[in-house]
């Protein structure tokens, strides 16, 4: 799911107790949306959930104390909806900048065990 | 007396208990081998030092006639290249990682197949009672096993160790079922392994190979190869077990037992002789040292004429000739096939390789020398020199084995098999070869001069081999023990290092008697360099034991009834004594002094010549040993001869009187 704007689908998203998340805080363009890309087509499990957030006003005041930590960041969210991995974008890629899958993995990985 | 006193000084030093057994430790291969002897009792006791560490080699260390020694070989204190171990170590620890992250990967792969139906199971609750559901409680339960495991797949150290590229690890964990993963993990493993076992081989090549001969020694007999499981092909021999009681004996035991026997009755004659004046003790022992010598002196003279050829010379010679002779193969090389001048050609080169011996002229001059000076002075031997030269020409024999050893047969005999091939093939050439090529084959050799070089150096190194032989074989004096440096066992084979397997030396297997001693021998191969370890050992009977104990006496009648009488007389005679012989191990006075003196006590029979109007006469009585009895002493009475008492004195310096020739004329006198 990629929110750009709208918080519709994500309070829909956010309603469903199933779902994990992995909140891509970034531009479009960015490194935040190569990695969302990547997060597609590697990661299929359907309860979780990779979103691509390049405005936080669509955060309310809590979930923005929760889940944000800073421009280009990742956050990987629990069922229970607390903040269970963050840090800077490039935590979820090589050392050459490229997106890699298994570290995305591991990030829902955190998310499920919580 | 001053004889008497001279042979009891050479008991007392001949039979003092040995000083304790170890040697330094001298190469790798000493510190990997460790030796424990197991009791019939199941006694363990450490022969290399403190248990499971090589310390020391033993080196005439004492062992029970009925133990088994248990070898255990440790390759690994025979260091590989370092490089080698580290990166067999480093490719050890990838396998494992890589095997750990197949299991994982099977482990995620499952679970999230669990995962993916437990989810399907909660489409279709509403959001409001979803939680509250089994379905979800299942779920989540799932979910978080799925995650706990993939956690621990994603974060194994093997994606850091740089086995993967980027690339491989983005195609294999995009895949979202893990199957391109699994493949990547297992081509990985199957080419780590590949490279382990080729690395190991590698190894085992590089630690080499061991041979481990053992021989039991006996005095005077041929050294005999002993079985060690896993390392030879000899037959294993039926279980002798040596009794504490001497009265039950191997047959082995028995005939050891009536040869010596017989030796003291002849023994005890000859001396009897010189005691009466028969025969000058000078006579006697020039004699008997001398005939010792004609044999040396003989073996002197076979190698005159090598001791007259100009050696340097003559291997230059052999060289330069084969040189030639090469250089006119080419000359014939149309004429016949390329693989016939190729065979040619390649002994001619053997030929040349091999003409590097080195022959140490030097070295048997001394030796001529040392001979005629010994000649010279066992023709003024004495009592008093009796001992030094003994002692001279012992050490005679071992620098005519040590300088036989020099020559190197191995390679003499390499270059006699050369010599012979290169003749054979100049003679008979192949049925391909047309008679004008071979005339011109045989022509060339002739004008080389390389035949005639050949063949002198041929006949040179048959002499040379026939020496040596006799000179091994002449082991005139008793106490001076073939050389195991020259026995191989036929049947021994290598194995690999690395695997080297434990082996044990079963005494009970072999035809052992008391003070024989069993040799030891492992050989390392490396690529580079051959290791040798050798170690000794000595058998003994700890503990309480009995035995019979032959040996020749002096005595006389306690009570004298003529002047005649008051002397001594040699008589043979077999005492059964009762000793207890501890280990250096066993700490008291007692077991202390028990090994210094070596004390037997017991009865004895002796056959006396104190009557001359009896043809036998039997004495019987108390006997009493000291120092492996080398000291004998007893009293008794004689039973032929109106039971009157005597008393002895004796030795059982059987070898050395046996070295001087006592015994050897054949005289009868009365027998046991």
């Amino acid at each position: 799911m990629k929110i750009i704007t709208d918080r519709t689908e994500l309070n829909i998203a956010l309603n469903d107790a199933a779902n994990v998340f992995l909140f891509l805080f970034g531009q479009a363009g960015s490194k935040a949306e190569q990695i969302y890309t990547m997060a597609k087509t590697s990661v299929t499990e359907e309860w979780r959930q990779t979103v691509l957030i390049p405005d936080i006003a669509v955060l309310t005041p809590e979930e923005k104390t929760q889940w944000f930590s800073g421009p280009d960041t990742y956050t990987a969210i629990s069922k229970g909806r607390a903040a269970v991995d963050k840090g800077p974008l490039s935590n979820l890629c090589f050392s050459s900048g490229n997106p890699e899958p298994r570290k995305i993995k591991n990030a829902f990985a955190k998310a499920d065990k919580a | 007396m001053k004889s008497l006193n001279l042979l009891a000084l050479v008991a007392l030093s001949a039979g003092c208990a040995t000083p304790r057994y170890g040697a330094q430790l001298r190469n790798p291969l000493d510190k990997s081998i460790i030796f424990t002897e197991m009791t019939t009792g199941g006694k363990k006791v450490p022969l290399s030092g403190p248990e499971g560490q090589a310390t020391q080699l033993p080196d005439r260390a004492e062992i029970d006639i009925n133990s088994t020694i248990n070898i255990n070989i440790k390759p690994e204190t025979v260091q590989i290249s370092s490089t080698a171990s580290s990166e067999q170590a480093r490719l050890g620890e990838s396998q494992k990682a890589l095997q750990e992250t197949i299991t994982a990967l099977a482990e995620v792969v499952e679970v999230r197949l669990s995962a993916l139906e437990a989810y399907r199971q909660t489409r279709g609750i509403s959001a409001e009672i979803l939680k509250e559901s089994e379905s979800y409680k299942n779920f989540v339960a799932v979910t978080k096993r799925f995650g706990t495991v993939e956690e621990k797949l994603t974060s194994s150290s093997i994606w850091q160790a740089g086995i993967f590229t980027e690339q491989e690890q983005t195609d294999a964990f995009s895949e979202p079922s893990y199957q391109r993963l699994g493949e990547l993990l297992q081509r990985q493993l199957e080419a780590t392994q590949q490279t382990l076992r080729a690395d190991i081989a590698g190894a085992k090549k590089e630690t080499g190979t061991l041979k481990l001969e053992a021989f039991l020694e006996s005095v005077q007999a041929t050294p005999t190869p002993i079985h060690l499981a896993g390392y030879d092909n000899l037959e294993e021999k039926q279980l002798q077990v040596r009794s504490q009681d001497a009265l039950v004996m191997s047959e082995s035991e028995q005939r050891a037992l009536s040869d010596k026997l017989n030796e003291m009755s002849r023994l005890a004659t000859q001396a009897n002789r010189v005691r009466t004046g028969e025969a000058s003790l000078t006579s006697v022992l020039s004699a008997s040292g001398k005939e010792s010598l004609d044999r040396l002196i003989k073996a002197h003279q076979d190698i005159e004429p090598l001791l007259r050829e100009n050696w340097p010379l003559l291997i230059q010679q052999l060289g330069s000739n084969a040189k030639d002779f090469r250089s006119r193969l080419k000359g014939i090389a149309e004429e016949i096939g390329q693989s016939e001048i190729t065979r040619l050609t390649e002994i001619a080169a053997n030929l040349e390789g091999s003409a590097k011996v080195s022959f140490p002229i030097d070295k048997f001059a001394d030796l001529d020398h040392l001979v005629i000076n010994l000649k010279e002075a066992w023709q003024k031997t004495t009592p008093d020199t009796l001992v030094t030269n003994l002692a001279r020409t012992r050490d005679a024999y071992s620098q005519a084995k040590a300088l036989t050893s020099s020559l190197n047969m191995g390679q003499l005999s390499s270059l006699r098999r050369n010599i012979d091939q290169a003749l054979e093939e100049v003679e008979n050439s192949s049925s391909t070869i047309t008679e004008a090529t071979r005339q011109k084959l045989l022509t060339a050799a002739k004008e080389s001069g390389l035949k005639d070089v050949c063949q002198k150096l041929l006949d040179h190194l048959q002499l040379a081999e026939k020496i040596a032989n006799e000179v091994w074989v002449s082991a005139e004096f008793a106490t001076i023990r073939q050389s195991h440096a020259n026995f191989k066992v036929a049947d021994a084979f290598e194995v690999p290092f690395i695997d080297a397997p434990n082996t044990r030396l079963e005494l009970q297997k072999t035809t052992r008697l008391l003070d024989d001693r069993i040799f030891f021998r492992a050989t390392l191969t490396q690529s580079t360099r051959t290791i040798t370890s050798e170690s000794t050992f000595i058998v003994r009977q700890f503990g309480r034991h009995s035995v019979l104990a032959p040996s020749v006496v002096l005595a006389r009648p306690t009570q004298a009834q003529s002047s005649t009488e008051r002397d001594f007389k040699f008589a043979p005679a077999l005492a059964y004594l009762v000793k207890y012989y501890p280990r250096d191990t066993e700490e008291g006075w007692l077991n202390a002094a028990a090994r210094l003196f070596q004390i037997g006590g017991g009865i004895h029979v002796a056959f006396l010549e104190q009557n001359p109007g009896k043809d036998t006469e039997i004495g019987m009585g108390l006997a009493a040993s000291f120092w492996q009895d080398r000291i004998v002493a007893g009293i008794g009475w004689n039973l032929m001869n109106n039971s009157r008492s005597y008393l002895y004195v004796g030795s059982n310096l059987i070898p050395v009187l046996q070295a001087l020739g006592f015994g050897n004329n054949g005289a009868a006198g009365k027998k046991p």
